[in-house]
């Protein structure tokens, strides 16, 4: 991994056409401006790190199929702990 | 017409209607090649069954069609990616999970997956709302709906 040291206020650019500013520092915080093409996708990594582990949740194993059967019981009558319904 | 063999079961399916994730999924980036199964009997559910890994199949659901007040909201490059040109081409699913705990069942709302029927392309996309997340709760939604 590449490291460099910026103070407030200075940047980086990527291939040309992706800035990446230091906007303010405080003591354990760093607030960063990035300027991107609008095709440029740009999240927190916690936001991929959580739709991941979501995902390995969600991948189906055989006993959970039991359950789809058991959540269509459910809809045929609305559950009781629910206010709205 | 070809047939795959998983844990739902055996699945014959039509090799046109193959669904070609280039990127894959988050957490599975190397399987590329779905089909989407519509559940019987049920129109708000179906599957995702990877045509790589026999093992992997995914539960989900149409959340437009259940939840109230839910409109997808998507950046425009994923749109300019899966090449929609109109809102029907659009089928967006969200993964659902089952827990142990039935009353538990989530839809990850946070990253719906968007499959272009007409060219076969999915991705699975972080949304631009931030107004629901990964575990978003639907047994009172879905029983809602079938009442």
């Amino acid at each position: 991994m590449l490291v460099l040291a910026r103070k407030k206020n200075q940047s980086i650019v990527i291939n040309d056409d992706i800035e990446i500013f230091v906007v303010d520092l405080s003591h354990d915080q760093v607030k960063i401006g990035i300027k991107a093409p609008q095709n440029v996708t740009i999240h927190r990594k916690e936001i991929y790190e959580s739709i991941k582990n979501e995902n390995v949740q969600a991948a189906l194993a055989p006993e959970r199929i039991k359950g789809l059967g058991e959540i269509k019981a459910v809809k045929k009558t609305p559950p009781k702990d629910d206010p709205k319904a | 017409m070809e047939v795959i063999v998983s844990h739902l079961g055996r699945i014959e399916y039509d090799p046109a209607e193959v669904i070609e994730f280039a990127e894959g999924l988050y957490g599975f980036e190397h399987l590329h090649r779905f089909i989407y199964v519509e559940a019987q009997g049920d129109s708000l559910f179906g599957f995702l069954q990877s045509l790589d890994d026999a093992q992997v199949a995914f539960v989900v659901a149409i959340p437009g069609k259940f939840i109230p007040g839910y409109s997808l909201a998507i950046f425009k490059k994923d749109y300019d990616y899966l090449d929609v040109r109109s809102r029907e081409e659009l089928l967006d699913l969200a993964i659902v999970t089952v827990p142990e705990n039935i009353e538990e069942t989530s839809a990850n709302l946070l990253g719906p997956v968007l499959i272009n029927v007409r060219t076969k392309k999915g991705r699975q996309v972080i949304s631009q709302s931030t107004e629901y997340g990964t575990k978003h709760r639907i047994l009172a939604d879905l029983a809602r709906a079938a009442v």
